[in-house]
């Protein structure tokens, strides 16, 4: 008995050390995932890139502006860093050609700058459109809001006065509010559930009709989807949502704000009673933090799901890198050997590559061969490849 | 070619008249190229803000030496981008002025005699700080007024608060735009003026404004114009009397009778309402007293609409105002159809006898449309959040003074109303109603004597025992001044610069000088802050600022504290800050507030470029928070009296203002005043434009000396024959030829003013300078100057 209990222990014990060992690998793998593909701390630094290399001549944003060529709201629907950076080469000849026939500068890009310039443009996606204020007066009346909360000087009892909104333009304000006093909301609140858009809309009807005659307006600082990750650990969101981004990255997050608020407050009621089941309280966000955290949430699947080195090896052979970048074509001084630029972060690799579309655009040409462009996920995977690759020869064909 | 002995003379003459003239010019050059003058100046270009009109255009003033030399438009400033007007070209003429008053000077003799003695700044600041302390401790503070027009908003609430403190309610500002704001304030109970959202507009309907050469925002609208010019997507339709700058800018220019604007605007509500062309939607949720409505005695009230369909006869309007009936029909369509579309006036018509109604008349039409507050409308900017100066504190007698009653009649002793007119001021003076005036500051260019009242105001200005101006020019006003004080010119000086509401966006422009004080002149802000730090405690207390800089740099830092907008910069900067600002985020450009206060001074001011639409509280302030019918509900009331039999007096005068020179403040401007009369090729002179049928039937000639004349005086000008003004209308320019006591040889005054009689606006009191009829009559001499 003595003897089972001492094997029982030990046994225990190696589970034990097996699924630390275990947790450290989650762990480092996580982090260094992490440390391979940060999270940006400002996404809209890339604003600035956008302007100074004059991507502002050619592209809108938001559909606004005056420029002639894709929007680049549209362009970065759907497209992660690795999709934006192949559709960024699949169209440089092209871009190369309008460039030239404006007479316009092909700017260069540090890796600095392509970091920024991506996290911008994926981000933009995050910005709701403006809302409609009459149908925000609509959903106002249908969702019942109208009957419990006062709004312009109309009093109504029992939901607390909406006037204070009038001020805030951003969403988080109130949505930050909603779930703060999650545990005060009546049923009748909790059954609304709220379409794409429709909180877009109802805000703006709030913003209008809240008394607010010196027409005053707070905006909010966008989101740090960096520390984000840390509010998300700190309010134990991880408690229910693990302690990595997979969860939540199959969730499908990448939405517009008031998106993301909808699907939160659609599911809040389930998120509360499941907490209260585990005895975990309803965890508190001051406007900040709420900030970071949908930024976070927005930015989950930024890189995507990890690529595949055996696909990039493919797609190397497939897409006609290898006519310059074989050992044979380096030997011939058709291309570099990838193997030196393996150690490159992402980042120094997507700025090589578009800052050396002219002379590869040159060497296509004349070698006939057809410009390589990158469907989805392809970029990724080719990119996975090279970091493969051993800077002493190893895998390099 | 022969030459005669004659010719030989003048031209042997004329040369050895000029030689001496060659050499002295000979050395002056020597001289200059021997020191090296073109190389060896030290250059720079200083940001600053053009004061030379209300506009507040960014410009850079480029400095070699410690001399402004040139101005250039500041191409970042959101208003001009870059450009600079005829006027704002003609700025360092204000600087270098020969007239400009070089030390504080008091007065010589009898109050009327025009001569005084240079006096110290120390000297003159004890002799006005003891006169008003000496008012001030005989309880007497509400005795002293205070003229001043639309200044920097720092300085109005340094005026402000001197005022308060010292304790008095008489703040006597005077604005041209009252009338605008008391339509607004009538219809959606706002006391501002709304902006043109003319970037969005497709269709502009223009009653005689002059947007793109008479507003605050002409160099705005101006630039806009042009862009949406070369695109085509903007109509501009131009009813007015005259076909000035802007109706040769339209699409379509509309002849219409001097005063019938007003009801040009219900004619075309009344197509509008008749065809149910207006916006039921906007209307419903809007809107009050379109529909007929029940009132609070249970009486059933006829609404606008009702209003229309009942009183309104388009035929009988189409006679008053001159405009076919088709023309009225077409633009109502054209106007209701096309979105966005909106009705603009401006403060041209505020001198007319039935004005605040033409204004309330033609801004209906925007509601009928719905585009108030919406795209392409008209909007009410935000204002700028400067940081707040310190809460003031009242003695006893600052209360006490506080308490009486304005002297000009305005209700309420709020200090930052406007003044509905200066005849009430002065008649409630002569009067001594409801008590005396003992002492009067005037500010720069405050009060134009040049005025059909300007007799009573002289009598009312002899009547006030110390009169103190800071005017830095001689003129008329200040010729009855005791002490003047002289202002620094906006080259020498700092100031904030906002610009008017009439834009859709705050832009804060910052006015640093290019250049030390000329002269023994000093910054306006600068002496009222020495003149509340001589009067000693308690009124210094409220005046801790050791300059009106220190002042100033302290409330500029509210727009860092605020989290809005930014310094200037790229428009793609600003457009990128305009798209998140609207979504409800900003992005922090400075660090701190140092680095924030650094840019703002090198970048020229700050902007906030985002508008937020339907937010109600802000737009309307009515009590029913609707824009309300209520004032418009008699249209019989619009119709338009002229004085002067119209059997002897045929033509109605026209008097219109030049283009940028609405404020008549361009006669030490030489440049800009020959520039403005390059249209006709008249350069200085006044002239008089007649229709060809009229001055066919008068046999007139053009350039032929003709007297202009009315009930009330008369002028002789010389006659330009001109196709644009309508024959029974004659149109006289002003702003030219001003009275300039202070310089030699001043030329012969030709003031058309002195034709207009005391008519006023029947609601606001506003004095009338378009309801006079004259006769024109040859005066026997050519005109050919």
């Amino acid at each position: 008995m003595a003897k089972n209990k001492k094997e029982n222990s030990a046994n225990a014990y190696k589970v034990f050390i097996c699924a630390l060992v275990l947790i450290c690998f989650a762990i480092f793998s996580f982090s260094q995932r992490n440390e391979i593909y940060p999270l940006p701390e400002n996404p809209l630094n890339g604003s600035l890139v956008f302007i100074n290399k004059g991507c502002i001549k050619c592209h809108t944003i938001w559909g606004i502006g005056d420029a002639f060529g894709p929007d680049l709201t549209r362009v970065g629907q759907e497209k992660d860093f690795f999709d934006l950076s192949g559709a960024l080469w699949s169209h440089s000849p092209k871009m190369i050609e309008v460039m030239e026939e404006k007479d316009i500068e092909r700017p260069l890009l540090t890796s600095v700058e392509t970091k920024e310039l991506m996290a911008y443009i994926y981000y933009l996606g995050f910005f709701d459109e403006l809302g409609d204020y009459l149908k925000g007066e609509e959903i106002f009346s249908k969702k019942g809001c109208v009957q419990c909360h006062s709004l312009g000087g109309i009093n109504k009892k029992g939901g607390p006065p909406l006037d204070k909104y009038g001020r805030y333009v951003s969403p988080v304000f109130i949505a930050a509010a909603l779930w703060n006093h999650s545990s005060t909301v009546s049923q009748a609140m909790v059954v609304q559930s709220f379409a794409p858009q429709e909180m877009s809309h109802l805000l703006s009807f709030i913003k209008g009709n809240a008394l607010n005659e010196k027409g005053e307006t707070i905006y909010m600082n966008p989101g740090n989807p960096k520390r984000g990750r840390e509010v998300f650990g700190q309010k134990k969101c991880t408690s229910c949502h693990g302690n990595n981004d997979l969860n939540l990255r199959k969730s499908s997050l990448r939405k517009s704000l008031t998106e993301i608020l909808s699907m939160m407050w659609n599911h809040s009621y389930q998120m509360w009673e499941i907490m209260k089941e585990a005895g975990l309280q309803v965890p508190q966000f001051n406007n900040e933090e709420m900030a970071d955290l949908m930024t976070y949430l927005y930015f989950i699947q930024y890189y995507g799901e990890e690529g595949d080195h055996a696909r990039g090896k493919k797609i190397f052979g497939e897409k006609g890198c290898i006519s310059c970048h074989s050992k044979e074509a380096v030997e011939q001084k058709k291309g570099i050997d990838l193997a030196e630029v393996s150690t490159l972060t992402v980042f120094e690799l997507i700025s090589a590559m578009w800052n050396h579309v002219p002379q590869m655009e040159k060497m296509v040409t004349e070698m006939n061969l057809v410009w390589p462009r990158f469907e989805k996920d392809e970029m990724k995977d080719l990119i996975q490849y090279i970091q493969s690759l051993s800077p002493k020869g190893g895998d390099n064909d | 070619m022969s030459l005669k002995r004659r010719d030989f003379l003048k031209i042997a003459g004329g040369i050895s008249l000029s030689l001496p003239l060659y050499n002295c010019a000979l050395d002056k050059l020597s001289d200059s190229t021997q020191q090296n003058s073109w190389l060896s100046g030290i250059e720079s270009w200083i940001p600053t803000v053009c004061q030379a009109c209300p506009g507040g255009c960014g410009i850079f003033v480029r400095v070699v030496d410690d001399r402004a030399v040139k101005i250039e438009g500041n191409p970042i400033h959101p208003l001009n981008r870059g450009r600079v007007c005829p006027r704002g070209q003609a700025g360092l003429q204000v600087l270098y002025s020969p007239e400009r008053i070089k030390s504080p000077m008091k007065k010589v003799g009898r109050r009327d005699s025009r001569k005084w003695e240079i006096i110290n700044w120390e000297e003159a600041i004890n002799a006005v700080s003891s006169r008003l302390l000496e008012l001030r401790n005989s309880e007497k503070s509400h005795t002293i007024a205070f003229m001043g027009q639309n200044s920097s908003h720092t300085t109005e609430d340094l005026i402000t608060r001197f005022l308060k403190v010292y304790g008095t309610p008489n703040y006597i500002k005077l604005d041209d735009w009252t009338t605008l704001k008391k339509a607004y304030h009538l219809t959606q109970g706002i006391h501002d003026l709304l902006a043109l959202d003319l970037e969005n507009s497709k269709y502009v309907l223009s009653f005689g404004a002059d947007f793109l050469t008479n507003w605050p925002t002409s160099m705005e609208n101006q630039r806009i114009y042009g862009e949406k010019r070369s695109k085509r997507n903007i109509k501009i339709v131009q009813a007015e009397p005259r076909f000035s700058l802007c109706a040769s800018r339209a699409d379509k220019w509309i002849p219409i009778n001097p005063g019938t604007e007003g009801l040009l605007a219900i004619g075309i509500a009344s197509v509008i309402v008749k065809e149910k062309l207006y916006n039921e939607r906007y209307l419903d949720r809007f809107a009050l007293q379109f529909e007929d409505w029940i009132d609070d005695r249970g009486i059933k009230q006829k609404g606008f609409k009702s209003a229309i369909l009942g009183e309104v006869r388009l035929d009988h309007i189409s006679d008053v105002t001159g405009v076919p009936l088709r023309t009225i029909i077409e633009v109502a369509k054209e106007f209701s159809s096309t979105q966005p579309a909106v009705a603009v006036a401006d403060y041209n018509l505020s001198f007319q006898t039935k004005g605040l109604f033409s204004v309330l008349a033609i801004h209906s039409l925007n509601a009928l449309i719905g585009n108030i507050d919406s795209p392409g409308g008209l909007l009410r900017q935000r204002r700028a959040p400067l940081g707040d100066m310190p809460p003031v504190k009242l003695d006893k007698r600052a209360e006490r003074g506080m308490s009486q009653p304005r002297i000009d009649g305005v209700s309420g002793n709020e200090l930052t109303s406007h003044t509905d007119g200066i005849e009430k001021f002065c008649e409630n003076i002569l009067n001594k109603d409801p008590y005396e005036i003992n002492c009067l500051f005037l500010s720069n260019n405050s009060l134009n004597l040049s005025s059909p009242i300007s007799k009573k105001v002289k009598e009312a200005l002899k009547n006030i025992p110390f009169i103190v101006s800071f005017s830095s020019f001689l003129d008329d006003a200040n010729s009855f001044a005791d002490i003047i004080l002289p202002d620094s010119s906006f080259f020498e000086k700092w100031q904030e610069s906002q610009v008017s509401p009439m834009s859709k966006i705050p832009i804060v422009g910052i006015c640093q000088p290019a250049v030390k004080p000329l002269y023994q002149s000093k910054p306006f802000d600068d002496v009222i802050l020495t003149l509340a730090k001589k009067m000693g405690s308690p009124i210094s207390q409220n005046f801790p600022w050791s300059s009106f800089k220190e002042l100033l740099l302290d409330r500029l830092k509210g727009l860092f504290e605020a989290k809005r907008g930014s310094v200037f910069t790229s428009p793609p900067e600003e457009e990128q800050l305009r798209l998140l600002e609207e979504r409800g985020w900003w992005v922090p450009q400075h660090a701190s507030s140092e680095a924030f206060m650094k840019g703002l001074l090198e970048k020229g001011g700050w902007q906030d470029p985002s508008y937020h639409f339907n937010e109600r509280s802000y737009i309307y302030q009515t009590p029913s928070r609707k824009f309300e019918f209520f004032s418009l509900l008699k249209t019989q009331e619009i119709h338009p009296e002229f004085s002067g039999d119209e059997n002897e007096y045929p033509f109605i005068l026209y008097l219109y203002d030049l283009p940028f020179n609405s404020d008549f403040n361009g006669v030490n401007m030489p440049w800009h005043q020959e520039t403005i009369g390059f249209r006709f090729n008249l350069g200085w002179h006044t002239w008089v434009e007649i229709n060809p049928e009229t001055a066919k039937k008068l046999n007139i000639q053009d350039k032929e000396l003709v007297w202009v004349e009315s009930p009330y005086g008369k002028i002789k000008v010389i006659v330009k024959i001109f196709s644009g003004i309508i024959p029974h209308v004659v149109s006289i320019p002003l702003g030219k030829e001003e009275d300039v006591p202070g310089q030699k040889n001043a030329r012969k005054i030709i003031d058309p003013l002195v034709l207009i009689g005391e008519t006023h606006d029947v609601q606001t009191g506003v004095l009338s300078r378009q309801s006079t009829r004259v006769k024109i009559y040859k005066s026997g001499r050519s005109g050919n100057k």
